[in-house]
C-alpha cells in the first residue's frame, strides 16, 4: 500500500472510474444472472407476482445476484433500528470485539511462542512441524467441538469464539516475531556484548525494536485471520449475537438478500480492522514512517 | 546455541536420552493398552493416572529435549516425531482414563481405525475437496492472479482504480463469501472451486504487483543502459524480483484453499466432499470418522504447502 | 384489626415470594432450533411464570452448529430436545443420555416434490435427487429411502448410491425446485415456505414420512444421567430429578395452553424470535407463518397418549416400534440401554402412572 501513498488524492480519481463502470455494469449482469432461474421458476408453475423472466429477474425471492432495490431494502431492515441487538451494527460490534480479543490472545500466545523458539533449539525442532500443521487443520471441523468441550467450564459468549479467533491468528504471529528477533543486526548483537549487556537487557533494548515491523506486518495478516476465526465460530457455536449468527440464521432461515449485506458489513468491518492495526502501527514505530 | 551446551560435551547424554524416551513412550504405551475403552468395563481412578501420565510426559519431554542437541540428522528430525508420538499416546491414556464417550471425543486408536474401515469413502472425499476444489481453484485463482497484476502493472491507470479494490477485497473473511457463492454457482463441486479461486486471487494479485513493483531504480537503469528491450528488462530483472513475494503470497493461499473449500461444503453440497463427511458425521456422533476426516485433511494441507515450498526451492536459487 | 393482619399477610407473602424469587433455580435449555412456534409451550410456560412458580429460572441457549446432544452431554446446557434417533444414535455412541418426556406423538417429516415432476410414490425415489438436511436430521429420509431398498452417499460404507442425496443448509429454497426431485420439509415449517415460494398445495406432492410406517418420533426432552442422578442439583438441595419433573410439569402446562390458545401462544413466540420467525419472506408475514406452525405443530402434539390425558408420555408400544425400525434399518446395530428411557420423571410430573 505505501506504493500508493504519495499519490493519494490522485489516485481516487481512477479508483471512482472503477467503481462508476462497476456500478454501470452491475444492473445487466444481475440480469444476466437472473434471468435462467426466474425463467425455470415459471417454467415450473410457480405463481410468481411477475409475467416474464426478465420482469421476475428483479424480483427472486432468492436471487443469484441481488437487485440493486432488494439490497437497498434488506440494508435498510438489517441495519435499522440501529441499536437494536436484532441489528447488524450492534452484531458488527459484538464480533469486532471477538475478533480483538481473539488477536491479543494470539499476539501474546504468539509472542510467548517466538520466545520460546527463538530460544530454544530444542523446543523449535520438537514442535514447529506441529505448529505448521495446526494451520491445516481445518478449524471450521473443531470449532463446535472446541465449543462444547469449553463450555463445559462454563465459558460462553465472548471467550470461546474468541480462543478459536486466537486459533487460527497466532501462527502468522509466532512465525512474524521469530523472525523479527532474529533480524537484529548482528553488528549491533556483538555492541551489546562487547558492553556487557544482559540477555534481557539485549531483547529490550535490541531484539524486540528490531522486531516490531516484522510483528506489525503480521499482525494484519492475523486480524483477518481471527475475524475469519470469531464469524466462524459464531456460526458453529452457541451464540446469541455476531456476525456469524446472523449469518447461519439468514443462510438457514431463507434471506440470501440478507447475506449480500452481512457480507458487506463482514468486508467493512475487514478493512476496519486492518486500517486500525496500521494505525496502532504508525503510532507505536513512528520511525518507519518516513 | 554455543557448542558447550551441546549434548556431544556431556558424555552419557545419549544414554539419558535414550532411556529418557523410551520410559517415556513405552509407560505411556503400557498405561494405554491396561486402560479399558471407555464405555466398557469400570472408569478407573482418573486422578491417580493423570498424575502418572504428567509425569511419564514430561520424562518424554526431556528425552525429546536431549534428542535436539547437536546438528545430526536425527538431532533434526527425531524430536518432532517422537512430541507427535507422545501427543498421541498420552491422549490415548487420559481419554481412557477420563472414559470420555467416543461420542464426544474418540481415542487416537479409534479413528486409526476409522480411518481404515472408511477408507474408500474418505479417500473419494478428499479427492473431491483436495484436488476438484482447492487445487483447481487455487491454480484458476493463481492464474488469474498474475495476469490481473501483469496488467496492473502495465496500466498505471489499472495500479490506481484496481488495485485498492484488491486490497479491499483480499480482508473480506470467506466465511461470508461461500453461502452466497455457492447459492450463485449450485452445489456440485465447482461452485467450491469458485470460492477457492477467489479467495486465492486478492492475495496473489497483491504480492505479485507487490513483488513486480519491487526491482530497484538501479537495476532498471542498469538494463537501460544496456539498451535492454522492455520484454529483456521484464524477464530478467522484475520477474525474478516479483517470485519471493509470489512464493510468499502462494504459500498462504495454499493452507487457505483447502480450508475456504471446507467451509464451502458446509453451506451446500450433492454428498461428496470432507466437509460435507464432516458435517454429516458430527450429527451422527460418528466423531471417529469426523477426525479421520480431519487427518486426511491435515496430511493434503501439509503435503500441499510441502509442494509449493519445493516449487519455491526450485525455481528461486536458480533465478537469483 | 382485620387490616392490619391483611397488610401483614401481604407482606409476609410479598417477603415469601421474593426470597423464594431469590432462590429460583437457574435451568439451561437447549432447544433444538432458532425460535419458533415448534417450542410454542416453552416460550408460554415462561411468559405465563409456569416455570418461576415450580422455582425455575429458565434460560433458553439459541441453537448453533453443533446437536443438542453434545450441548447437554458436556453440561453447558442442563436439558435439551431432540428427535428420539438423535438421541438413541448418541446413545449408541457411548454418551449418557436420557429420555425424559415426548412431547410430539406423530412424526411432522415429509419429503416434498413437484407434482408436475411424475413421482408417485417412494419406489420412484430411485435415480432422483434428493435433498436432506445434515446434522442428525436426516435419519427418517434415510430410513425410508431404506425401507425401499435405496441408498445414498449419507452413509460412509456406500461408494455407488442409487439416490443422489444434496445436503443444503435447511432452506429449501436453496435447492427446490431445479437442484432436486424431493425436498425435505417439516409439515409445520418448510411445507409453508415451499407455498411461500409459489407453488400452491395443490401443485405438490407430499411424502409424510408416517404414512409408509416410517413414524420415528420427534421433539423429546432429554437430560443427561449425571443430572437426574445429582443429590443437590447446582446447590439448590433437590434432586436432579425433582427439577427435571418441575421442568417437565411446567412445559407441559405451558403446551396445553399453548395448544388451547393459539393466538395468544403465537404472540408469545412473535416476541421471543428476532429475524428467524418470517419463514418464506415475500409472501407470508412472520405472524401468518407462525400461525400455520402453531396449527400444524398442534397436531403432532395432539396425537396418541396426549389424546388420552397423557401428554408427555412415552408410549412404549411407539418407541419399542421405533427401535425395531431402526434396528431393521442397521442405523442401531442393538437395542439401546434400558437407561436411555426413563418414565420416573413424567410420573413424578404428572402424578400418573
Amino acid at each position: 500500500m505505501t506504493a500508493l501513498r504519495p499519490s493519494r488524492v490522485a489516485g481516487l480519481g481512477p479508483m471512482l472510474i472503477v467503481a462508476l463502470i462497476a456500478a454501470a455494469l452491475y444492473w445487466p449482469l444481475m440480469l444476466a444472472a437472473n434471468v435462467g432461474p426466474a425463467g425455470r421458476t415459471l417454467a415450473s408453475g410457480a405463481e410468481l407476482d411477475c409475467r416474464t423472466a426478465l420482469a421476475c429477474a428483479s424480483q427472486l425471492r432468492n436471487p443469484v445476484v441481488p437487485a440493486p432495490a432488494q439490497l437497498a431494502q434488506g440494508f435498510v431492515r438489517l441495519s435499522t433500528p440501529v441499536t437494536s441487538p436484532l441489528a447488524l451494527p450492534y452484531n458488527v460490534g459484538v464480533t469486532a470485539g471477538e475478533t480483538l480479543l481473539g488477536l491479543l490472545l494470539a499476539t501474546v500466545t504468539g509472542i510467548g511462542l517466538a520466545l520460546l523458539l527463538v530460544a530454544s533449539q530444542a523446543f523449535e525442532r520438537a514442535t514447529l512441524p506441529w505448529l505448521v500443521a495446526s494451520q491445516t487443520v481445518p478449524v471450521v471441523a473443531i470449532a463446535p467441538m472446541l465449543a462444547v468441550l469449553l463450555g463445559q467450564y462454563g465459558v460462553q459468549g465472548f471467550l470461546p469464539k474468541a480462543i478459536i479467533a486466537a486459533y487460527i491468528a497466532f501462527f502468522p504471529v509466532a512465525v512474524g516475531m521469530s523472525r523479527g528477533l532474529r533480524s537484529a543486526d548482528p553488528l549491533h548483537l556483538d555492541l551489546m556484548r562487547t558492553y556487557h549487556a544482559s540477555s534481557a537487557q539485549t531483547y529490550r533494548l535490541l531484539r524486540f525494536p528490531a522486531s516490531l515491523p516484522h510483528l506489525f506486518t503480521a499482525l494484519k495478516v492475523a486480524v483477518t485471520s481471527a475475524l475469519v476465526g470469531s464469524i466462524v465460530a459464531e456460526i458453529s457455536t452457541i451464540s446469541f449475537s455476531g456476525l456469524g449468527k446472523m449469518l447461519a440464521e439468514n443462510s438457514r432461515a431463507s434471506d440470501t438478500v440478507a447475506l449480500w449485506v452481512i457480507m458487506g458489513y463482514g468486508a467493512v468491518l475487514g478493512v476496519t480492522l486492518v486500517a486500525l492495526v496500521n494505525a496502532l502501527e504508525r503510532w507505536v514505530t513512528p520511525w518507519s514512517r518516513r | 546455541m554455543t557448542p558447550a551446551r551441546t549434548l556431544a560435551a556431556r558424555p552419557g547424554g545419549t544414554l539419558l536420552t535414550a532411556a529418557a524416551l523410551l520410559i517415556g513412550v513405552g509407560g505411556l504405551l503400557l498405561a494405554a493398552l491396561t486402560l479399558p475403552t471407555p464405555g466398557e468395563g469400570t472408569p478407573p481412578d482418573a486422578r491417580a493416572w493423570l498424575a502418572g501420565i504428567l509425569a511419564l510426559l514430561a520424562v518424554g519431554a526431556f528425552g525429546v529435549r536431549g534428542a535436539a542437541q547437536g546438528e545430526s540428522r536425527a538431532a533434526r528430525t527425531l524430536p518432532a516425531a517422537f512430541t507427535l508420538l507422545l501427543a498421541v499416546l498420552g491422549t490415548e491414556a487420559l481419554l481412557r482414563a477420563y472414559a470420555v464417550p467416543a461420542g464426544l471425543i474418540p481415542t487416537p486408536g479409534r479413528v486409526l481405525s476409522a480411518l481404515w474401515t472408511a477408507r474408500s469413502v474418505l479417500l473419494q472425499d478428499t479427492y473431491t475437496t483436495f484436488v476438484l476444489e482447492a487445487l483447481l481453484g487455487f491454480l484458476a485463482g493463481t492464474v488469474l492472479g498474475l495476469a490481473l497484476a501483469l496488467l496492473v502493472v502495465r496500466f498505471r491507470f489499472l495500479e490506481r482504480g484496481l488495485l485498492p479494490y484488491a486490497a479491499l477485497f483480499s480482508s473480506i473473511p470467506i466465511v461470508a463469501l461461500a453461502p452466497v457463492i455457492v447459492k450463485a454457482v449450485g452445489l456440485d463441486w465447482p461452485s467450491k472451486t469458485v470460492v477457492v479461486a477467489v479467495t486465492v486471487l486478492f492475495p496473489v494479485v497483491v504480492g505479485a504487483v507487490r513483488g513486480l513493483q519491487s526491482a530497484s531504480r538501479l537495476h532498471l537503469d542498469l538494463m537501460h543502459t544496456y539498451a535492454a528491450t522492455p520484454t529483456q528488462t521484464f524477464r530478467d530483472v522484475r520477474v525474478p524480483g516479483a517470485l519471493p513475494f509470489v512464493f510468499g503470497a502462494l504459500k498462504v493461499a495454499s493452507t487457505l484453499a483447502l480450508i475456504s473449500a471446507i467451509v464451502a461444503e458446509f453451506f451446500g453440497t450433492n454428498g461428496h466432499g470432507l466437509g460435507f463427511r464432516i458435517q454429516i458425521e458430527v450429527g451422527r456422533f460418528g466423531l471417529d470418522v469426523v477426525w479421520a476426516a480431519i487427518v486426511l485433511a491435515s496430511i493434503a494441507g501439509i503435503a500441499f504447502f510441502a509442494l509449493v515450498s519445493a516449487a519455491e526451492a526450485r525455481l528461486l536459487p536458480r533465478r537469483s | 384489626m382485620k387490616r392490619s393482619t391483611l397488610i401483614l399477610a401481604a407482606l409476609l407473602l410479598t417477603a415469601a415470594s421474593s426470597a423464594s424469587a431469590q432462590k429460583l433455580v437457574p435451568v439451561k435449555v437447549q432447544l433444538k432450533w432458532f425460535p419458533q412456534a415448534q417450542f410454542a409451550g416453552f416460550f408460554v410456560a415462561q411468559a405465563k411464570g409456569y416455570y418461576k412458580a415450580e422455582g425455575l429460572d429458565v434460560q433458553f441457549l439459541p441453537t448453533g452448529d453443533q446437536s443438542p446432544i453434545q450441548t447437554v452431554a458436556t453440561g453447558t446446557a442442563d436439558f435439551g430436545t431432540t428427535w428420539i434417533t438423535d438421541l438413541l444414535t448418541a446413545r449408541q455412541q457411548g454418551i449418557p443420555v436420557v429420555h425424559i418426556a415426548q412431547l410430539f406423538q406423530k412424526s411432522g417429516y415429509t419429503l416434498v416434490s413437484l407434482k408436475s415432476s411424475g413421482i408417485k410414490t417412494p419406489a420412484d425415489f430411485k435415480g432422483k435427487r434428493v435433498g436432506v438436511w445434515p446434522s442428525g436430521n436426516e435419519y427418517p429420509a434415510v430410513a425410508l429411502l431404506k425401507k425401499y431398498g435405496l441408498t445414498t452417499s449419507l452413509d460412509s460404507s456406500v461408494s455407488n448410491p442409487s439416490v443422489q442425496a444434496v445436503t443444503y443448509p435447511f432452506d429449501p429454497s436453496i435447492v427446490f425446485p431445479d437442484k432436486v426431485d424431493l425436498v425435505s420439509a417439516m409439515t409445520y415449517n418448510e411445507v409453508n415456505q415451499i407455498v411461500g415460494l409459489g407453488y400452491p398445495l395443490d401443485k405438490l406432492q407430499i411424502f409424510n414420512a408416517s404414512d409408509y410406517g416410517i413414524n420415528l418420533l420427534e421433539d423429546l426432552i432429554f437430560t443427561t444421567e449425571r443430572t437426574l442422578a445429582n443429590k443437590n442439583f447446582k446447590g439448590s438441595g433437590q434432586s436432579g430429578e425433582d427439577i427435571a419433573a418441575k421442568l417437565v410439569r411446567a412445559t407441559l402446562k405451558g403446551w396445553n395452553y399453548a395448544v388451547k390458545n393459539q393466538k395468544e401462544a403465537v404472540q408469545t413466540v412473535l416476541v421471543n424470535c428476532g429475524n428467524t420467525c418470517k419463514g418464506s419472506g415475500t409472501r407470508s408475514s412472520a405472524a401468518s407463518h407462525q400461525t400455520w406452525q402453531m396449527a400444524e405443530v398442534a397436531k403432532l402434539y395432539n396425537a396418541g397418549p396426549t389424546l388420552k390425558g397423557r401428554a408427555g408420555y412415552l408410549d412404549p408400544a411407539t418407541y419399542k416400534a421405533n427401535v425395531t425400525l431402526l434396528k431393521s434399518l442397521g442405523i442401531l446395530k442393538a437395542d439401546p440401554a434400558p437407561a436411555a428411557v426413563t418414565y420416573k420423571v413424567w410420573e413424578k410430573a404428572t402424578g400418573k402412572k
